[in-house]
């Protein structure tokens, strides 16, 4: 009982004094933010504040050069690379540009995160088809993304991250290139997805939408992150 | 079922043109393999026979015997000749002992002195191919001795110096084919590396997502494995049917040329055998050679 209580109030992100950049120069620098599980954060600050760097530090593609992070309590400092890709296996990313492998068609793409797991094929094929119906692409789906319209490849960027039911889910900008319509349906599937416990982290630069959801913000200014949290409702 | 059969790789090995190249190269690779093993099995094949062939056998010579007028004396010499006849049948460990006729002894000469020489007129050793019992114990030296007190005239081949020599000789082409053959090898790992290299390059982008999903070196490095064993096995396979019809127009050669050296130098069941796993050979060399490359290149590149 004490032990799960433990793990309910530990951090599924921490970052002690953290600093993160390219090629020696740091990007953001002395963070110091915890992100508990089941939060919803969004990430702010103007174009080049580094929010994509921190994401990506966050989804492990790139290490701290100063601090340290402990993701799902492991420092990352200490974590070879097969203990990264597991963490990985437990995360979900969805970007801007929406990064899919445009030579698979709609069905492998989203089947992605299960074969890297090692799951087997019925299984695969059984959560995909559900979630093809969910984000109504069922009859695309032999489809090559190459040839999928903006909001089709948003739609399977967000199927493929949320396949393997990640405990937390990454979107970088994932309102950017998509109409306002498709941009008010991701946000109201990422709700949703937090309703059920995934931890959200969202980095945007839309104003509008961070005043339209009442979530905690991460600012990115000056090279240093500060946390600001969710407007209490009266 | 479908789906299966119309996955595509997450990486495009085989969408590039660099695949292409890898077929033609590898398939050229792959028939020089081919034909140089022939090689080498054939010698190690030509080699074995001549020990078999030598080993049980020994020669025994007697010249002729000249009278005072320096003219071949018939009479002297078959007397010799009868006189080693009986004491070679009763040497312990002899099978065998046959006289070579003229016909014979003009055969073997041909060769070296063409059809349209009289041999009668010349002083030609008289020749008895001696057949010896399997594990036999001969003490050359004593027959040596023996044969000489018959008859100054006659001398034993045991053929072991002249065949010494020839092994060596066939030794040393047979170890020139083999180093051949590790180069063609070495040269192909080489190829495939730098090949594999290249395309981790191409990929880098799909490699990153496969990363960012959670897919480890080993998921990304066997995809190329997949790839590149396909590439081996059809290699492989399109370098073997190069490579058979050049072994026999070869082996037809050396036939036709009458050489009785070459004689024994033919592949056997077991080696034809051996050749057509060149293409499984070749399947798993692709394969493990792009697997660790990639599980190298990745630890070294992200």
């Amino acid at each position: 009982m004490t032990d799960n209580t433990t793990n309910i109030l530990q951090p599924i992100i921490d970052m002690q004094n953290v600093s993160v950049g390219y090629d020696g120069e740091d990007v953001l620098s002395n963070i110091h933010l915890s992100l508990m599980p089941g939060s919803f954060s969004f990430v702010t600050g103007k174009s080049g504040a580094g929010k994509t760097t921190l994401l990506s530090m966050l989804y492990l593609t790139k290490r701290p050069s100063k601090g340290v992070l402990n993701v799902f309590g492991n420092n990352i400092n200490f974590s070879n690379r097969n203990s990264l890709a597991l963490m990985r296996q437990k995360m979900g990313v969805v970007f801007q540009d929406f990064r899919l492998l445009d030579h698979l068609t709609v069905y492998d793409n989203i089947a992605l995160p299960l074969r890297v797991r090692g799951m087997n094929e019925k299984e695969i094929n059984k959560r995909v088809t559900e979630l093809l119906k969910w984000i109504e692409l069922h009859k695309s789906v032999y489809k090559q993304c190459s040839t999928l319209s903006g909001g089709e490849k948003q739609r399977v960027a967000i199927a493929r991250a949320v396949i393997n039911r990640p405990d937390i889910l990454f979107a970088d900008e994932p309102t950017g290139s998509v109409d306002s319509e498709i941009a008010e349906k991701l946000m109201r599937l990422l709700v949703e997805l937090n309703k059920v416990g995934t931890t959200i982290v969202l980095a945007t630069h839309n104003e509008q939408l961070t005043s339209t959801y009442n979530y905690q913000r991460i600012d990115l200014s000056n090279g240093t992150a500060k946390l600001y949290p969710a407007l209490q409702r009266v | 079922m479908y789906r299966e059969l119309m996955r595509k790789n997450e990486i495009t090995v085989e969408d590039e043109d660099t695949s292409l190249f890898m077929y033609v190269l590898s398939s050229i690779y792959m028939y020089l393999f081919v034909v140089v093993l022939a090689m080498v099995m054939a010698i190690h094949s030509m080699v074995t026979n001549w020990e078999k062939d030598i080993t049980g056998s020994i020669t025994v010579q007697v010249l002729p015997v000249e009278d005072d007028d320096k003219k071949i004396d018939n009479e002297k010499t078959q007397a010799e000749v009868n006189k080693v006849l009986q004491y070679m049948e009763n040497v312990s460990g002899v099978k065998s002992v046959n006289v070579l006729d003229a016909q014979s002894i003009e055969k073997l000469m041909t060769p070296w002195l063409g059809n349209k020489v009289d041999i009668s007129s010349l002083p030609i050793p008289q020749l008895m191919d001696i057949q010896l019992e399997d594990d036999a114990e001969i003490n050359y030296d004593e027959i040596t001795r023996n044969l000489y007190k018959i008859t100054p005239n006659a001398s034993i081949d045991n053929h072991r110096l002249w065949l010494n020599r020839l092994l060596k000789f066939a030794n040393s082409l047979n170890s020139l084919a083999l180093a051949v053959l590790t180069m063609v090898v070495v040269i192909c790992a080489f190829s495939i590396y730098y090949s594999t290299r290249a395309s981790l390059g191409i990929n880098m982008n799909s490699i990153e997502i496969l990363h960012i999903i959670g897919a480890q070196d080993d998921y990304v490095a066997r995809q190329y494995a997949r790839s590149y064993a396909k590439i081996g096995f059809f290699s492989g396979v399109i370098g073997l049917m190069i490579a058979v019809p050049t072994i026999i127009l070869i082996s037809k050669y050396a036939i036709s040329a009458g050489s009785g050296l070459l004689n024994g130098a033919g592949l056997t069941q077991l080696h034809w055998i051996l050749m057509m796993f060149t293409p499984v050979f070749s399947l798993f060399f692709a394969k493990i050679t792009a697997y660790y490359t990639v599980r190298k290149s990745l630890e070294k590149m992200c």
